[in-house]
């Protein structure tokens, strides 16, 4: 008896079950998409930032000696249209929230293990050189904004040095990358930026990063440090020391130069958006309780003023 | 259980009975729970019987069950003993066959020793190799060991020494041969011989000595080549085709791909797979040495580095000096053939990369390793071909092409942009044409050269240079253009009857208004071009390089997303030259047009609205009127322009109307005229607009409406969303009493005590 009770219960439930699970999918399926070309962006859009990659604080710089970005807080602005106080942000969805971040610096500096170890958690020893650009794309949630920073990781060998150069004028943020153990590789830093403030002509953000931290003995890390803080303020720069290897910073540079992209690309929207015209909002109906035909027929009539005629 | 009950004595009789009939009851009661209880008592005996025989039978079982145990202990017993013995005779086949295969190596020994003697004496190298390489395959330790065991030593390191020996000099005979056989160009025997160094254990040797023979093939052919080229370069007589090198490029690579193509199946089958890699390697050392002669000559001969670093110093030169517009030394018309000539030498060299890889992927699958192994070999393929010399140069030239393209597309620009004519028909000015036109020819070219990243910074010089030299220009154009200017002093000329103080010159002002319209234009086509060129590129990306990587294509399709966001700048230069028509020219106008409104009285009887039904007092004046202005601008602008010119027509006309109307005073009658003028007016420009214009005479509606009510019961009815179908009103509350006060059939008190 008891056995088949049991019995009874699963069998009762397990076609539920189905039914439920086939409904998940179903929804998943029938959601809209743009077309074929842009499904990843679509996907992009949709799905969520991987949990390590929201941010609600906005990152301290690595030293305050050494920037000349002193912000340290979202702009009111800006956290007023994320809260949405104000202005809500009606964006359609192939619209997205993006900033172009460069790399540039001298040959196996680090640029491409400095992208790896941020965006797959990898370092790898062996040296590989990068043959022209290349490219990554991570995402964020930013004050539960969706924001996507694209990385184009450029080669530092000469030949390429054209390719890079294209890149600079779209850029919103350019980081010169040098090695702490070669102090040849800072000197070239601003050879590197020369070049980039020949082709940007709007205000990027730049970031003067030091990389390989570990290899660096404590003395020469300090005599590396002061030298790179005055090439810093000489570039107008932010300086952060980091290591690929040990992941010392790494996240924590890449955070503050989102949120900084961030912020600035949504002052400059909303700045548009106060300049233009307010958006055309169509008058809307609502719907209320229904009336009897004889009651609108009357409400109809007395409007159009017929009901002289009758 | 003894009933408690209150004594007899204070019964009464009714409560006697009562408690008789409940006992009655219960011993019904009890009656019918015996009955159950003995209803349920065979069935507990036979439950009792059942448990019986099944505790009889548990007692077998368990007797079974020990017994099996036993069965079982003893079996496992048994089981192991025996694995243990044929344990033990698998060790004695094992080395039974060892000992077999060690007196077969011995017995082969002496076969291959007398063998190779006999053969060596024959010149027979082929069978000698075949000897030996069976000798190669033995393990000599081994065979020393089983010397000792027999006591046979010495013969046995006789033969040994004599195979050595026989190894030795079959070594330096075959390099001797094969030498020999290379230098005097004997293809067969060079091939009879190729294949004997892999059983030999040289498999390294032999790849070496025939790849230097391709090697100087290669290069004796493609000195040839190069002799007759220059031959060709110097004599100003014959005749040169513009694609020179790509042809010279193409000879050389497709050489050396016929020469892999051709002795790939004798290395795969006479050295395994796996040894292909080593095989291009040699030979792309040579492929390398000879393409940089080919690309050194193209170089040197169309000056293709010293023009890209000529066109760096006078970039350079006049960012410098800020006094913008390049001094054109070189013409843009002359890079142009040699842009074609380098991609295309690009793309051939690209292609015979692709062929390599295809060649060394296909050898790599025939190998069966394991993933990890697999991984490297890619890798090691990887790092080879985008290493080599050849690649590397290729590289370079791209990088010079980069900086000569966008210097093209830069002067062809400003050239397209200096050149501009409106024609006169034609809505749009031909720069706009000629400037898409240019960019579209530098993509295409970029695209052809197969070069991802080449591609890839063209798109990003072409947005650039869309965005900040000719959105930037047009917006410039607009801006300076007296068109504007000239029409607020005519108009002022005109209104104030001044007569012309300063003369106009009416010529100046018609070209000025046609350019400025046609610049608008262009801007607005511009965003269509974009979006299309877009588009197309994206198709023609997946047609031309239809097998590059997955990477490769999200970098492309990322910086193509780049172009179609480029429209923004345009759009920029079409709301700045719209707004600026509207406020200059047409804003002015529109104002008296509206003030004939205050002119037609709304506080009307029966016999004015009679009136008014036969002769139109306002609205179909004003609509030809307004339709008179625009309709210059309707035939010279193109659709959408217009639509948000109109746009800002309408709301400027709304706006004034509203203005206009809340100054007069409305009779019921009035109120229904006013509904009638809004709604003709809103279907007119509804008409001329492909666009919504209602949101704009959103509020001049709800004003009509309001005004139009029958009665105030009616108006609260219309405001109060409690029943039937409500507006989302733009109008708040207090403007609607004053415009309820407008109505000069409605009491101050009774619109007071409106409950909105």
């Amino acid at each position: 008896m008891a056995a088949d009770f049991i019995q009874n219960i699963t069998t009762q439930n397990y076609p539920f079950k189905n039914r439920h699970g086939n409904k998940g999918i179903m929804t998943k399926k029938s959601t809209p998409r743009l077309n074929t070309g842009a499904d990843e962006q679509w996907n992009m859009i949709r799905a969520k930032a991987k949990k390590d990659r929201n941010i609600e604080a906005f990152p301290r710089a690595y030293r305050d000696d050494a920037t000349p970005y002193a912000m340290s807080a979202f702009s009111p602005k800006v956290t007023d249209v994320c809260s949405g106080k104000n202005a809500k942000l009606t964006k359609s969805d192939n619209e997205l929230n993006i900033s172009k971040l460069i790399l540039v610096g001298d040959v196996s500096v680090g640029k491409t293990s400095l992208v790896h170890k941020f965006c797959h958690d990898l370092f790898n020893r062996d040296y590989k050189a990068t043959i022209g650009v290349d490219f990554e794309v991570e995402r964020f949630d930013i004050l539960d904004i969706p924001f996507t920073l694209q990385i184009w990781d450029t080669a530092g060998q000469e030949r390429f040095r054209c390719i890079a150069a294209s890149y600079y004028r779209g850029a919103n943020v350019i980081v010169v990358v040098f090695d702490l153990s070669d102090l040849k590789s800072l000197e070239s830093c601003k050879r590197w930026l020369d070049d980039a403030a020949d082709g940007n002509n709007g205000t990027p953000y730049v970031f003067l990063v030091g990389t390989k931290r570990d290899s660096c003995s404590t003395d020469s890390f300090r005599r590396a440090e002061t030298k790179a803080i005055e090439t810093a303020r000489e570039l107008k720069a932010e300086y952060w020391a980091v290591s690929a290897k040990t992941g010392d910073n790494v996240q924590e540079l890449f955070f503050r130069i989102a949120s900084m992209a961030f912020d600035a690309l949504l002052l400059r929207e909303i700045d548009v958006r106060s300049n233009a015209p307010p958006p055309p909002i169509a008058p809307s109906i609502k719907l209320t309780r229904r009336k009897t035909p004889r009651q609108l027929a009357l409400r109809l009539l007395r409007r159009t003023k017929c009901w002289k005629a009758l | 259980m003894p009933r408690q009950g209150p004594p007899l004595a204070y019964m009464h009789r009714d409560e006697a009975v009562q408690a008789l009939e409940k006992l009655i009851q219960e011993e019904e009661q009890l009656a019918v729970e015996i009955e159950s209880l003995l209803i349920k008592k065979p069935e507990i005996q036979k439950t009792e019987k059942e448990l019986q025989e099944i505790r009889e039978s548990l007692a077998v079982l368990e007797a079974d069950s020990q017994h099996m145990t036993q069965t079982l202990a003893f079996s496992a017993q048994l089981a192991e003993s025996v694995s243990g013995k044929i344990r033990h005779l698998d060790r004695a086949k094992q080395r039974v066959e060892e000992s077999l295969q060690r007196i077969e190596d011995i017995l082969d020994l002496r076969f291959c020793t007398e063998g190779v003697q006999l053969a060596m004496q024959n010149e027979e190298y082929e069978v000698a190799a075949g000897h030996i390489h069976r000798f190669l395959k033995m393990d000599e330790s081994v065979l020393f060991r089983s010397a000792e065991d027999m006591q046979q030593q010495n013969s046995l390191q006789a033969s040994l020494a004599l195979l050595h020996d026989a190894q030795q000099s079959l070594k330096t005979i075959i390099v001797a041969k094969f030498d020999e056989a290379l230098n005097t160009g004997d293809l067969a025997n060079v091939e009879r011989l190729f294949k004997i160094f892999p059983l030999l254990n040289l498999h390294d040797v032999g790849l070496k000595k025939f790849c230097t023979y391709l090697c100087s093939n290669i290069a004796d052919k493609a000195q040839t080549m190069l002799e007759h080229a220059q031959k060709t370069l110097q004599d100003p007589n014959q005749k040169k085709s513009s694609t020179f090198f790509v042809e010279l490029i193409t000879k050389l690579v497709e050489a050396v791909a016929q020469v892999v193509e051709m002795y790939q199946p004798l290395v795969e089958t006479y050295y395994g797979s796996g040894h292909l890699l080593h095989f291009v390697r040699f030979l792309q050392t040579e492929c390398d040495r000879q393409g940089l002669k080919v690309v050194d000559e193209f170089v040197k001969h169309r000056r293709f580095t010293e023009r890209a670093r000529q066109i760096r110093v006078l970039v350079r030169k006049t960012m410098k000096s800020a006094s913008g517009g390049l001094h054109s030394v070189i013409d843009p018309l002359e890079l142009d053939a040699l842009l074609v000539e380098a991609t295309l030498m690009n793309t051939r060299v690209d292609l015979y990369l692709r062929f390599i890889r295809k060649k060394l992927m296909s050898d790599f699958d025939a190998l069966d390793s394991t993933k990890r192994e697999k991984e490297n070999r890619l890798k090691e393929m990887n790092a080879f071909l985008s290493g080599c010399q050849l690649s590397r140069t290729m590289q370079e030239l791209i990088g010079d092409y980069i900086t000569i393209e966008e210097y093209y597309m830069r002067q062809s620009m400003k050239k397209a942009i200096s050149m501009e004519q409106v024609e006169e028909k034609a809505l749009t000015s031909t720069m706009v044409d000629d400037v898409f036109f240019v960019v579209r020819k530098s993509i295409r070219r970029a695209l052809s050269s197969a070069s991802v990243d080449g591609i890839c910074a063209i798109l990003n010089h072409a947005v650039s240079l869309l965005q900040e030299d000719f959105a930037d220009v047009l917006h410039a154009k607009l801006k300076n253009n007296n068109y504007v200017a000239y029409t607020i002093d005519l108009s002022q000329a005109y209104y104030s009857m001044l007569g012309t103080s300063t003369p106009v010159d009416m010529n100046l002002y018609d070209k000025n208004r046609k350019a400025y319209l046609a610049h608008l234009n262009d801007a607005d086509v511009s965003m269509e071009y974009l979006k299309r060129l877009g588009e197309t590129l994206e198709t023609e990306t997946s047609s031309l390089l239809p097998d590059i990587s997955e990477h490769d294509k999200e970098k492309i399709r990322n910086t193509l997303q780049d172009l179609t966001q480029a429209t923004h700048a345009f759009q920029v230069v079409v709301d700045f030259g719209i707004s600026q028509l509207h406020t200059a020219i047409l804003k002015p106008r529109i104002k008296p047009l509206v003030d004939a409104f205050n002119s037609v009285s709304h506080d009307i009887s029966d016999e004015d609205y009679g009136a008014y039904e036969a002769a139109d007092p306002f609205v179909e004046n004003f609509v030809f009127n307004v339709r008179t202005l625009l309709g210059f601008f309707e035939t010279a602008l193109r659709k959408s322009n217009f639509d948000l010119l109109v746009k800002y027509v309408g709301a400027e006309i709304a706006d004034q109307l509203e203005k206009a109307v809340l100054k007069q005073k409305y009779s019921r009658l009035g109120g229904i005229q006013l509904d009638k003028e809004v709604r003709s007016l809103l279907q007119y420009l509804s008409s001329i607009t492909s666009w919504s214009i209602r949101d704009k005479f959103a509020r001049i509606t709800q004003v009509a409406t309001i005004l139009n009510v029958d009665s105030l019961v009616e108006f609260q009815d219309l405001w109060n969303p409690s029943s039937g179908i409500t507006l989302a009103w733009r109008v708040t509350p207090s403007e609607a009493r004053q415009i309820l006060s407008l109505r000069s059939d409605f009491r101050s008190d009774e619109i007071k005590r409106l409950k909105l």
